[in-house]
This record gives C-alpha cells, structure tokens and sequence, in this order.
C-alpha cells in the first residue's frame, strides 16, 4: 500500500488491543473501540487475517477500517448502490462486495495503490471559522480487481465457497448462480424460487449449495447437477393482514466450521412487519438430517430482526438483532442441551451429493427447539451485521447510527 | 350544477357539451342523472363519449423517491437506480420497468404538498380537495355529473380488500356513495335469497314503491328518488352477475394472478361496462420498516399490472375518455430510519396521472436536490382536485347546486394545473 505520506488520513482515536488468554467468554464481552462513519452502515466482515473490518453503508461505498490503527480507507466508484453482503476470497487476499444494483465486485483487501484525496471544504469541520482550515484526507481505492453483472435487479448475496473454485450469487431475478470463482465464468443456475431469494451458502463440503427466499423457504441444492434435493418450509415469513404482503427470508446465513450446522438469522411471527412488528428469529438446521433443529429466541422478545448469525469456535450460536425500538442486541445460545438430548436418538447417514444422487427420503417431522439465549449483550443502536475473527476472541458489530464497534471476549 | 365563474376553462368538446347537459339538469331539478334528459341519438352519443376515471390508490404512502422522483447518489436517495422511459429526458425508478415504457401515455406532478402526515387527512384532501368539511370525493363527484340514468351500474365502485370507510358521497345523493367490493368478489347480497321466490320479491318491490310514494306525499322527492336510484341499481347490478364470474384464464397471465392483478382485470371490465369513476387499491405501502424490500415486493406486483392495464385501456380507444390517477395519501420521508424505513411525508411528494383531459409525457413540479421539499410549482390536494374535475370537463370553478344553496365543487382558492391539462 502506498500513499502520500505528508498528509494524515483522519482516523478515530485508538486504543492498544489488550492481550488475551483463556478461553472467550461471552459474558466477559467488552467494547474495546468504536469507529465512526457519517452514515448507517449495512453490514460488515472481518477478513480471515482478523486485521481489517469491512463495512457497508447506506452511500454507495465500502469501507476498510485497520483494527489496530483505526486507519479507513473507502472502496467507492464500482457500486451504484448500496452494498449488502460482503465475502472473502478463501485465501483471504480479495474481497466481494454484492449490492442493490446487482453487481458483485472483487477488490483486494490490501491494493497496490490506494490514494490520499482531500476532501471539499464544506466536508472539512472546523470549530473556529478564523482559523485556516487544514483539509482532510480520504484514503480511497476506485479500482476494483473486477465488476459482475451479476443479477438483473439486487444481488443480495455472494459467497465464496471453502474450496477457492466457486462463488455463489443470488438475486432479484430469482435465480442462484454458481460462478467459477477464477474467471468469473457462469457454471451453473439453479431455478425455482418462486419469490426473492435473500442468501445463499455454499456447504463447506462443496457439493451442495443451501438458499433461502422470502418466503422462508428453505432449499438445499446439489452444486453439480442443479437439482433441488430438499425442500424445507421455515417459520421465518410472514402475511401482513393488515397490509397485504409478505414479507421475510434470510437476513444473514453461515455455517458452522464443518459445515453439520446452518444458521438462518430473520423474522417471524409477523404481526406488522410495516411497522418492524415481528420476532427476530435464528433457525438452525441440522444438515445431517436437514431438519430444522432449533429456533433460537431473544430474551426480551422485543419486536425486530435478526441481521447476523455466526457459530463460535467454542460451540454457542451468536445472533446480532437489530430492534424496533431503536436498540439493539449481541445474543448467544447453548445447543448443548439440544445435542445432548439428540444424541441419544440416531441420525440418518449424510446424504452425498453426486450427479446421480435421488431426492433424499421425508424424514419424520420434528418440532424445532425453542431455546434462549444463556447471554446478551446490549448495545444502545440497532445491529445490523456481526463477524468473529477466527480464533473467536473478537467479534465486530455494524450499527444503524454509523458505528462500527469492536469487542472482545 | 351552477354559477359558472370560469368560462374560460378549457373542457374536453362534444358535439353537446356535458357541461350543458349538467347544467341543465340541475336547473330542471333532475336529480337521477342526464341521461333522462338526451334525446336516444345524443345518450347514445354521451354514452360512447362517457368520460370515466380509474384511481389506482397506493394505500399507505408510497415512497416518492421509489416511485417518480428518484434521488440517486444524494443523503436520502436509497438504493434504487432511475431508468429511462418511453418519454425522453424522464426518468423514474427501476423497480417500475413496465411503467417506465407507459410514461408517454402519463405525467409526473413532483411538487405536492399538503402540509399533512397524517393519514386520514392526507386521503381526505386528495380525495376531496379540501382538508375539512364535508366533501364528496373525486368518484362521488364523477358520480354525480359524468354517470347516465340510464347506466345499470353504480357510478362510483372500489375494489379493494381492507381499509377505511369513508363517508364519500359528502352532502350528495346517497346514491352517489361508493359501491365497496371486497376484492373480485361480487357485493354481498347480490343474489336473490334461495327461500324468497321471485314472484314474492316483485311483489315485495312494487309494496316498498307504494310504500315510498305514500311516504313521498307533499315530501321533498330529491331524497326518495334517491333511494329509488339505488334500489333499482342494485337490482340492475343483480341482473350482472357475470360481471363477477371467473376470470379469463390468459387475462390472468397477463395481468397476475395475485390479487391486485385479479382487482385490475375486474376495474377494466367495469370500466368497460361503463362504470363512471372505478377505484382499485393496492395495499402495502406504509412503510416504517423495511421500505426498500417491501417496495421492491408491492411495486413488482403494482408495475406490470398497472402497465397491463393502461394498455389495454389505451388498445381500446378508450384513454381519451378515462382519466387514469395513481395516488396515496402522502409519500415517505426522505430520512430512512433505523429500520430501513421510511415515515409519513406530507411536504413533498409525487402522482402520476393521464389519460382523459391531460397532456401526457409531462412532468410538473420539482423537488431539491435531496427531496426534502418542493422547490418549483408547489400544488396540493386542492390543485389536483380541480385539475382531475378540468380532465373530465366537470367545471370545477362552478357550484354544485343543492337544495336552495350552492357549493363549490372544487375549492375557490385553488385552481387546476393548467399546464397538465389538454
């Protein structure tokens, strides 16, 4: 990275990173920093060295912050819209942004060049008008790696699968697509959604891609052939009465490290979604048996949503919900309870997923678990998006007022 | 109709004018429409010329900026790109694709304020074109001036699932009163009861006119008559079941099969039946979460709908005769929320009207840069009261004529976008 070093990039202020040891524990979750953006951010992802956070935001940029240093650098000019999901190539080096205008882009995490421009002095604050104002400095990056026309309407989602061959995409056009992630060339669509898809996941096995649309439908895939080979109907969609319309899907999906675990961060129970009245809700499904095992709840029950879901190193499930009355929540969940009681009852076999693989068999229905969570962290603005470096130490929440804050445990 | 105080306005011509036969009409005291009073060869004529109005209402407030006034790249434009459409130099947002290659046949008014955010205020002006009082709204007053007697259907039908009712009718004849259907479903009691014969219920008809012309005696007959108009109406509908009988299977493909596209297919055969002034709302746009996807759900099934239906108004030579209106109540603010919403937003917003009366590929009115208010040709409810009223050569600048005293039709301190009009 090189950049005119006579003028300093704004930054907010830093404070040393303390040393850790022992293993995280969500109720010892400090906020350790807090960076600044003028306007609500969308979502963010820590990149696989745990250095950077990278932010959407409601302006057409994506914003790098360096942890330690607080340095942001701004990824502008590839985007006409805003950015709604963000992934990282699997060795790390390239991030994908997929926004509303249906474009996915590729940039470096760290690019050859990234320049230092002054900002107008309209932008530039200053509390005495006497004085002579310095100007400030933004450090920007306007050259993507690449530009996807990926969907017609939103791209809502891109993620790159565990193997470094595939990205998948889905967007307004109501169809998943399965990129060679070298050239960007199109391996595949998969169609059959009948109404928006909101995520897509490639399983860490790469065999099989999992999709989730408005109406809470569940669909898994087989990567190589296209064909549905699960359908799974979720509680997290809603018919408004009052208003006439649907509304739901998958606002944040991820898989847990080996990939027998899916969690699908939404809304249930819509009462009047026009108004944000609904339950945040985390679905998480076991992949062995492809049922939904468990419905994770917030302790308040305070009407929202939930924008984020990772699975911890340790174990628990972690939620980020995003509230109706103006506030908002990190929240973790045991299934220990829930495995422990399973694993009395035996599973089903994987199914594989080959070119010559049949719908697998229905299964017997099983009521979803109802747990809360052991832990909450309160956080005074709505989340809208939650990452955890690898060692799950840290973890980063985007918030609806512009702020993007650090926390370890 | 009376005391015409404008007589420079610029009316749709006919042969005979409506306005002559309104006039007329009610100078004559003939409160049952015009109809009575055209010889067979001119009803005729007025009946093939019947100028009509389709609301397409947008109940909730949809957002200006998804809609006719993108504001891409500001503070508070949103996500949403602007598209070209079949008017050159006029842009309006890309979730409204189908729309956008109609534009030639519509125009933009995006300088409204009504100095309102609140929702039965804001619907009552825009329907009424006065903020207080007892006022008929647009369709009870197209009722009234633009229906034949003749017409076997009411003059003012909403097609719609839920929402407010609201007294529309003002101090007009009750008959006037909006018909509710709820959804494509015909009116409830349409049909004879299966345990009263039909020689009972003609003998039951002709004992309640008796009973009314005894009532009548030395009795004002304005109120009677007006009574006797929507039985009979209602009778007639009852003869026109079939107006609600299944619909066309690949009409349905075109329009969709949800329920606003079966509204819309129902609104445009009751236009083409003659209904006078035919109201279809599309629910869903009150959106203080989620603006952005709810708009891109309702404004998907509001587009192609829309854009299926004023074709099929335009292919059968009828948009010279039908004002087409898309209205709410308000827009949304420009400030989106903390739950990607947008709030009620009075101050400045946008319609989209054409057809009958107005000069389509036009735009009225602007907004600034960011939207948050109207910075040329600001208008309100009262402006597009009088300028719907001027499209369908109702005189809007004159008085309704009641028993003994006068109203006038359109507020006298407003007067019609001028420049919108043909």
């Amino acid at each position: 990275m090189r950049f005119d070093e006579t003028q300093t990039p704004e930054m907010d202020e830093v404070v040393p990173m303390p040393e850790n040891s022992g293993k995280p524990d969500p109720k010892k979750a400090k906020e350790l920093k807090q960076f600044t953006h003028g306007e609500a951010l969308t979502n963010c992802r820590l990149d696989p060295s745990g250095k950077y956070v990278f932010a959407g935001a409601e302006d057409f940029g994506v914003y790098r912050w360096e942890i330690e240093t607080g340095e942001k650098v701004v990824y502008r000019g590839a985007h006409d819209s805003w950015v709604r999901r963000i992934d990282f190539s699997s060795d790390g080096k390239q991030v994908l942004t997929s926004g509303w205008d249906g474009r996915v882009v590729v940039w470096d995490v760290q690019p050859e060049t990234i320049q230092a421009v002054e900002l107008p002095v309209e932008q530039t604050e200053s509390e005495d008008d006497s004085e002579p104002v310095e100007p400030k400095v933004e450090l920007v990056v306007d050259k993507p790696v690449r530009i996807v026309e990926a969907h017609r309407g939103f791209s809502r989602w891109v993620h790159a699968g565990p193997n470094g061959k595939y990205i998948a995409t889905c967007g307004n056009d109501k169809i998943i697509k399965l990129w060679d992630a070298r050239r960007w060339k199109l391996k595949k669509e998969f169609v059959g959604h009948g109404r928006h898809p909101y995520a897509v996941m490639i399983h860490p096995d790469g065999e099989s891609l999992v999709s989730e649309d408005l109406m809470g439908e569940i669909f898994v895939w087989n990567a190589k052939t296209g064909q549905r080979t699960r359908e799974l109907k979720s509680v997290m969609t809603g018919f408004d009465n009052k208003f006439q319309a649907d509304m739901g899907g998958a606002r944040d999906m991820a898989f847990n490290a080996d990939g027998s675990l899916l969690g699908c961060a939404g809304i249930t129970n819509v009462v009047n979604s026009f108004a944000g009245q609904q339950d945040p809700i985390i679905c998480v499904v076991d992949w062995a048996t492809k049922e939904i095992s468990s419905h994770l709840r917030t302790k308040s029950n305070s009407a929202g949503v939930a924008w984020g879901v990772r699975f911890h190193p340790e174990g628990f499930v972690v939620g980020a919900m995003g509230n109706q009355n103006g506030k908002g929540t990190v929240e973790f969940w045991s299934l220990a309870d829930e495995e422990a009681a399973e694993s009395a009852a035996p599973k089903e076999e994987a199914a594989g997923c080959d070119d010559h693989a049949a719908p697998e068999e229905p299964v017997e229905e099983k009521k979803p678990r109802e747990i809360k969570p052991f832990h909450v962290v309160e956080v005074n603005k709505p989340v809208r998006g939650i990452d955890f470096t690898e060692d799950g130490r840290r973890f980063v929440i985007a918030c609806s007022d512009g702020s993007l804050r650090v926390y370890e445990m | 109709m009376t005391k015409r105080r404008n007589a420079g306005c610029n009316a749709v011509d006919h042969h005979v004018t409506r306005r002559h036969f309104m006039g007329t009409g009610a100078m004559a005291g003939a409160m049952a429409g015009f109809g009575g009073l055209l010889t067979p060869s001119m009803a005729k004529e007025m009946k093939s010329g019947q100028k009509q109005i389709l609301q397409v209402y947008l109940q909730g407030g949809v957002s200006q900026f998804e809609s006719w006034d993108c504001k891409p790249g500001t503070k508070y434009g949103g996500p949403f790109r602007p598209i070209s459409t079949s008017v050159p130099g006029v842009q309006i947002c890309e979730l409204l694709p189908y729309t956008a290659q109609k534009m030639h046949l519509l125009s933009v008014v995006r300088s409204i304020n009504l100095q309102t955010d609140d929702h039965t205020v804001g619907r009552l002006f825009m329907e009424k074109g006065r903020k207080n009082g007892d006022y008929p709204f647009v369709g009870a007053v197209a009722s009234k001036y633009l229906t034949a007697a003749d017409n076997p259907l009411p003059g003012y039908v909403h097609i719609t699932t839920r929402g407010i009712v609201d007294q529309t009718a003002g101090f007009l004849e009750s008959k006037h009163e909006m018909m509710r259907l709820e959804g494509v479903k015909p009116p409830t009691n349409l049909e004879r009861p299966k345990d009263l014969s039909k020689s009972l219920a003609i003998r039951a008809e002709g004992l309640r006119q008796q009973l009314n012309q005894q009532f009548g005696g030395k009795r004002s007959r304005a109120l009677i008559d007006s009574y006797d108009t929507s039985f009979e109406q209602a009778q007639q509908l009852m003869a026109r079941s079939d107006l609600f009988e299944k619909q066309d299977e690949k009409e349905l493909d075109r329009y969709g099969r949800h329920w606003f596209g079966r509204r819309c297919l129902l609104a445009r055969t009751l236009l083409e039946q003659g209904v006078t002034c035919v109201k279809v709302t599309h629910h869903g746009y009150d959106t203080h979460a989620e603006n952005f996807n709810f708009h891109v759900e309702q404004l998907d099934e509001f587009d192609k709908t829309f854009a299926t239906l004023l074709g099929d108004i335009e292919d059968r030579g009828m948009l010279d005769n039908v004002l087409v209106i898309i209205y709410s109540e308000f827009g949304r603010t420009p400030k989106v929320n903390h739950k990607y919403g947008r709030d009620h937003w009075g101050k400045s917003f946008s319609i989209a009207l054409g057809g009958c009366g107005i000069q389509p590929g036009g735009v009225v009115g602007a907004t600034n840069a960011d939207g948050t208010e109207v910075s040329d040709r600001e208008v309100d409810g009262a402006h597009l009261f009088h300028t719907y009223m001027q499209a369908v050569g109702i005189d809007s600048q004159s008085d309704h004529a009641l028993d003994g005293r006068s109203v006038p039709i359109g507020d006298p301190v407003a007067a019609p976008i001028k420049e919108l009009l043909t």
